[in-house]
Protein backbone atom coordinates (compact mmCIF):
# COMPACT_ATOMS: atom_id res chain seq x y z
CA UNK A 1 0.00 0.00 0.00
CA UNK A 2 2.54 2.44 0.78
CA UNK A 3 6.16 2.35 -0.37
CA UNK A 4 9.43 4.22 1.40
CA UNK A 5 10.63 5.82 -1.61
CA UNK A 6 14.41 5.09 -2.77
CA UNK A 7 17.26 7.57 -3.61
CA UNK A 8 18.06 7.07 -6.87
CA UNK A 9 21.73 6.88 -7.17
CA UNK A 10 22.17 9.73 -8.63
CA UNK A 11 20.88 11.85 -5.57
CA UNK A 12 24.87 11.87 -4.26
CA UNK A 13 23.58 13.43 -0.60
CA UNK A 14 22.48 11.34 2.49
CA UNK A 15 18.96 11.11 3.08
CA UNK A 16 17.91 13.38 6.41
CA UNK A 17 13.98 11.65 6.37
CA UNK A 18 11.95 9.09 4.66
CA UNK A 19 9.51 9.92 2.21
CA UNK A 20 6.51 7.49 1.94
CA UNK A 21 4.48 6.88 -1.63
CA UNK A 22 1.31 5.13 -2.43
CA UNK A 23 2.10 2.14 -4.88
CA UNK A 24 -0.82 3.14 -7.00
CA UNK A 25 1.28 6.92 -7.08
CA UNK A 26 4.26 5.01 -8.38
CA UNK A 27 2.71 2.94 -10.43
CA UNK A 28 0.59 5.99 -11.82
CA UNK A 29 4.13 7.93 -12.36
CA UNK A 30 5.70 4.94 -13.93
CA UNK A 31 3.20 5.05 -16.43
CA UNK A 32 2.75 8.88 -17.44
CA UNK A 33 4.56 8.87 -20.80
CA UNK A 34 4.37 12.59 -20.78
CA UNK A 35 6.13 13.09 -17.87
CA UNK A 36 9.11 12.01 -18.98
CA UNK A 37 9.56 13.78 -22.39
CA UNK A 38 11.88 17.13 -22.00
CA UNK A 39 10.15 19.60 -24.39
CA UNK A 40 7.28 19.42 -21.69
CA UNK A 41 9.93 20.55 -19.24
CA UNK A 42 11.82 23.32 -18.34
CA UNK A 43 15.30 24.14 -17.96
CA UNK A 44 16.85 21.03 -19.67
CA UNK A 45 14.51 19.00 -17.54
CA UNK A 46 11.47 16.76 -18.02
CA UNK A 47 8.76 16.75 -15.34
CA UNK A 48 9.76 13.54 -14.15
CA UNK A 49 13.65 14.74 -13.75
CA UNK A 50 12.08 17.77 -11.75
CA UNK A 51 9.52 15.85 -9.49
CA UNK A 52 12.60 13.18 -8.94
CA UNK A 53 14.92 16.54 -7.80
CA UNK A 54 11.82 17.59 -5.28
CA UNK A 55 11.40 14.05 -3.98
CA UNK A 56 15.23 13.83 -3.49
CA UNK A 57 15.20 17.96 -1.44
CA UNK A 58 12.78 16.67 0.47
CA UNK A 59 14.84 13.54 1.39
CA UNK A 60 17.96 15.04 1.95
CA UNK A 61 17.81 19.00 2.02
CA UNK A 62 18.24 20.68 5.46
CA UNK A 63 15.50 22.67 5.00
CA UNK A 64 12.80 20.35 2.60
CA UNK A 65 11.70 21.77 -0.81
CA UNK A 66 11.92 25.34 0.67
CA UNK A 67 8.28 26.94 1.07
CA UNK A 68 7.10 24.12 -1.18
CA UNK A 69 5.32 21.93 1.54
CA UNK A 70 1.82 23.57 2.52
CA UNK A 71 -0.90 22.39 4.16
CA UNK A 72 -4.35 23.01 1.87
CA UNK A 73 -7.08 24.91 3.35
CA UNK A 74 -8.72 24.21 5.27
CA UNK A 75 -6.00 23.32 7.38
CA UNK A 76 -7.58 21.49 9.75
CA UNK A 77 -8.27 18.49 7.18
CA UNK A 78 -4.79 18.25 7.81
CA UNK A 79 -3.83 17.48 3.93
CA UNK A 80 -0.34 18.47 2.79
CA UNK A 81 0.69 19.11 -0.88
CA UNK A 82 4.15 19.02 -1.57
CA UNK A 83 5.22 20.94 -4.88
CA UNK A 84 6.96 20.15 -8.14
CA UNK A 85 7.31 22.37 -11.03
CA UNK A 86 5.09 20.22 -12.92
CA UNK A 87 3.28 18.46 -10.28
CA UNK A 88 1.46 18.33 -6.53
CA UNK A 89 1.97 15.35 -4.61
CA UNK A 90 -1.29 15.30 -2.38
CA UNK A 91 -0.84 13.23 1.19
CA UNK A 92 -0.15 13.80 4.52
CA UNK A 93 2.42 14.48 7.28
CA UNK A 94 2.32 11.27 9.55
CA UNK A 95 5.29 12.73 12.00
CA UNK A 96 7.83 15.72 11.74
CA UNK A 97 10.41 15.44 8.69
CA UNK A 98 8.29 12.40 7.08
CA UNK A 99 5.99 13.26 4.19
CA UNK A 100 2.95 9.97 2.64
CA UNK A 101 2.33 11.33 -0.80
CA UNK A 102 -1.06 9.13 -2.45
CA UNK A 103 -2.22 11.15 -5.44
CA UNK A 104 -0.33 13.53 -7.97
CA UNK A 105 -2.44 16.40 -9.16
CA UNK A 106 -0.40 17.75 -12.65
CA UNK A 107 -0.09 21.72 -11.82
CA UNK A 108 -1.70 22.55 -15.46
CA UNK A 109 -5.02 20.79 -13.98
CA UNK A 110 -5.09 22.28 -11.14
CA UNK A 111 -4.51 26.33 -12.11
CA UNK A 112 -7.56 28.28 -11.21
CA UNK A 113 -9.57 25.16 -10.77
CA UNK A 114 -10.14 24.96 -6.92
CA UNK A 115 -12.64 22.75 -7.28
CA UNK A 116 -10.12 20.23 -8.64
CA UNK A 117 -7.45 20.44 -5.68
CA UNK A 118 -10.63 20.48 -3.37
CA UNK A 119 -11.42 16.50 -5.24
CA UNK A 120 -7.69 15.15 -4.66
CA UNK A 121 -7.55 16.62 -1.34
CA UNK A 122 -11.10 14.75 -0.47
CA UNK A 123 -9.11 11.68 -2.12
CA UNK A 124 -6.14 12.34 -0.03
CA UNK A 125 -8.67 11.92 3.20
CA UNK A 126 -10.83 9.38 1.70
CA UNK A 127 -7.48 7.17 1.45
CA UNK A 128 -6.52 7.70 4.54
CA UNK A 129 -9.98 7.17 6.30
CA UNK A 130 -10.45 3.55 4.02
CA UNK A 131 -6.77 2.30 5.63
CA UNK A 132 -7.65 3.45 9.06
CA UNK A 133 -4.47 5.88 8.92
CA UNK A 134 -6.37 9.30 9.34
CA UNK A 135 -4.91 9.31 12.54
CA UNK A 136 -1.50 9.54 11.66
CA UNK A 137 -2.48 12.64 10.02
CA UNK A 138 -0.86 15.66 11.21
CA UNK A 139 -1.79 19.58 11.07
CA UNK A 140 0.11 22.19 12.11
CA UNK A 141 2.83 24.70 11.69
CA UNK A 142 5.52 23.81 8.85
CA UNK A 143 8.25 25.31 10.94
CA UNK A 144 7.14 22.87 14.07
CA UNK A 145 6.81 19.58 11.31
CA UNK A 146 9.80 20.61 9.63
CA UNK A 147 12.71 22.27 11.51
CA UNK A 148 15.99 23.07 10.05
CA UNK A 149 17.93 20.50 10.66
CA UNK A 150 21.70 20.99 11.58
CA UNK B 1 11.46 0.36 -0.55
CA UNK B 2 10.67 1.09 -4.48
CA UNK B 3 11.73 3.90 -6.72
CA UNK B 4 10.44 4.54 -10.40
CA UNK B 5 11.42 1.99 -13.01
CA UNK B 6 12.83 4.78 -14.90
CA UNK B 7 16.61 4.22 -15.31
CA UNK B 8 18.39 7.22 -16.57
CA UNK B 9 21.61 6.93 -18.80
CA UNK B 10 25.26 7.06 -16.77
CA UNK B 11 25.36 10.53 -19.32
CA UNK B 12 22.31 11.68 -18.07
CA UNK B 13 22.72 10.82 -14.55
CA UNK B 14 26.48 12.64 -14.59
CA UNK B 15 24.16 16.15 -16.03
CA UNK B 16 20.86 15.21 -13.37
CA UNK B 17 23.65 14.82 -10.47
CA UNK B 18 25.48 17.86 -10.83
CA UNK B 19 22.50 19.78 -12.10
CA UNK B 20 20.24 18.96 -8.50
CA UNK B 21 23.26 19.36 -6.63
CA UNK B 22 24.11 23.08 -7.85
CA UNK B 23 20.22 23.83 -6.65
CA UNK B 24 20.27 22.26 -4.21
CA UNK B 25 23.32 24.08 -2.55
CA UNK B 26 21.53 27.35 -4.05
CA UNK B 27 18.24 26.94 -2.29
CA UNK B 28 20.29 26.05 1.19
CA UNK B 29 22.64 29.14 0.94
CA UNK B 30 19.58 31.11 -0.06
CA UNK B 31 17.64 29.44 3.13
CA UNK B 32 20.26 30.75 5.64
CA UNK B 33 20.77 34.00 3.60
CA UNK B 34 16.91 34.20 4.40
CA UNK B 35 16.68 32.99 7.56
CA UNK B 36 19.48 35.28 9.01
CA UNK B 37 17.57 38.10 7.56
CA UNK B 38 20.43 38.88 4.77
CA UNK B 39 18.66 38.51 1.61
CA UNK B 40 15.12 37.82 -0.14
CA UNK B 41 14.43 36.80 -3.67
CA UNK B 42 14.22 40.46 -4.16
CA UNK B 43 17.91 41.45 -3.08
CA UNK B 44 19.32 38.97 -4.95
CA UNK B 45 17.52 40.30 -8.09
CA UNK B 46 18.35 44.33 -7.37
CA UNK B 47 21.91 42.84 -7.01
CA UNK B 48 22.01 40.89 -10.25
CA UNK B 49 20.12 43.77 -12.10
CA UNK B 50 17.48 41.11 -12.55
CA UNK B 51 13.73 40.25 -11.93
CA UNK B 52 12.51 38.56 -9.12
CA UNK B 53 11.14 35.96 -10.85
CA UNK B 54 14.12 35.17 -12.88
CA UNK B 55 16.12 34.50 -9.24
CA UNK B 56 12.97 32.23 -8.63
CA UNK B 57 13.44 30.44 -11.67
CA UNK B 58 16.91 29.56 -10.91
CA UNK B 59 16.10 28.79 -7.42
CA UNK B 60 13.91 26.17 -8.65
CA UNK B 61 15.68 25.03 -11.32
CA UNK B 62 13.30 26.18 -14.20
CA UNK B 63 16.68 27.32 -16.19
CA UNK B 64 19.34 25.79 -17.62
CA UNK B 65 21.86 27.90 -15.89
CA UNK B 66 25.55 28.74 -17.49
CA UNK B 67 28.31 28.90 -15.59
CA UNK B 68 28.24 32.62 -15.70
CA UNK B 69 24.48 32.37 -13.75
CA UNK B 70 25.99 30.04 -11.72
CA UNK B 71 28.60 32.19 -10.38
CA UNK B 72 26.91 35.36 -10.63
CA UNK B 73 24.03 33.69 -7.89
CA UNK B 74 26.82 32.36 -5.96
CA UNK B 75 28.13 35.91 -5.91
CA UNK B 76 24.97 37.54 -5.03
CA UNK B 77 24.66 34.81 -1.81
CA UNK B 78 28.02 35.59 -0.62
CA UNK B 79 29.28 32.78 -1.77
CA UNK B 80 32.02 30.71 -3.38
CA UNK B 81 32.34 28.19 -5.99
CA UNK B 82 34.54 25.08 -6.02
CA UNK B 83 34.27 22.91 -9.22
CA UNK B 84 36.07 19.85 -8.93
CA UNK B 85 35.97 16.95 -12.13
CA UNK B 86 37.77 13.36 -11.09
CA UNK B 87 38.86 10.34 -12.12
CA UNK B 88 37.05 8.31 -8.83
CA UNK B 89 39.06 5.06 -9.81
CA UNK B 90 41.91 7.34 -9.01
CA UNK B 91 41.59 9.45 -6.48
CA UNK B 92 39.70 8.41 -3.12
CA UNK B 93 36.58 10.25 -2.04
CA UNK B 94 35.07 11.09 1.36
CA UNK B 95 31.74 10.91 -0.08
CA UNK B 96 29.78 7.92 0.18
CA UNK B 97 27.16 8.62 -2.49
CA UNK B 98 30.68 8.63 -5.07
CA UNK B 99 32.06 5.83 -3.83
CA UNK B 100 28.65 3.66 -3.87
CA UNK B 101 27.85 4.82 -7.67
CA UNK B 102 31.44 4.06 -8.34
CA UNK B 103 31.23 0.54 -7.56
CA UNK B 104 28.16 0.25 -8.68
CA UNK B 105 29.28 1.69 -12.06
CA UNK B 106 32.07 -0.54 -11.84
CA UNK B 107 29.96 -3.93 -11.98
CA UNK B 108 27.75 -2.16 -15.18
CA UNK B 109 29.18 0.48 -16.54
CA UNK B 110 30.25 -1.08 -20.49
CA UNK B 111 33.93 -0.99 -21.27
CA UNK B 112 35.51 2.28 -22.48
CA UNK B 113 32.17 4.24 -20.82
CA UNK B 114 33.97 6.97 -18.25
CA UNK B 115 32.57 6.91 -14.97
CA UNK B 116 34.41 9.99 -14.42
CA UNK B 117 32.67 12.61 -11.79
CA UNK B 118 31.61 16.28 -11.28
CA UNK B 119 31.41 17.96 -7.78
CA UNK B 120 30.08 21.40 -7.16
CA UNK B 121 30.41 23.25 -4.01
CA UNK B 122 29.64 26.48 -2.17
CA UNK B 123 31.65 27.88 0.52
CA UNK B 124 30.03 31.12 2.43
CA UNK B 125 32.55 33.70 1.77
CA UNK B 126 30.87 36.45 4.22
CA UNK B 127 28.69 39.49 2.59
Amino acid sequence: MLEEWRLPDHAGQDPLRPLYLAGELIDWIDNATDLYDVKKGKGGRSPFEHLEQSLIDFRCAKSPSYGDIKCLMPQKKRVWSLHSPFLRILGWVPAPHQFVGIYALRIADAHGKASRVDEFRDNVLKFANIHKLDSTMLGGDYNALFPKKP
Amino acid sequence: MRSFQRNHSNRRKMYLALAGSVESQLREAYADRYDSGLDTQVTLADKLGVGRSVVNKRLRGLMNMTIETIADMAWALGYSVVIKIFDPTTEPTNDPHIRSEHARNADTTPTGTSTNTAQLNFTYVGA
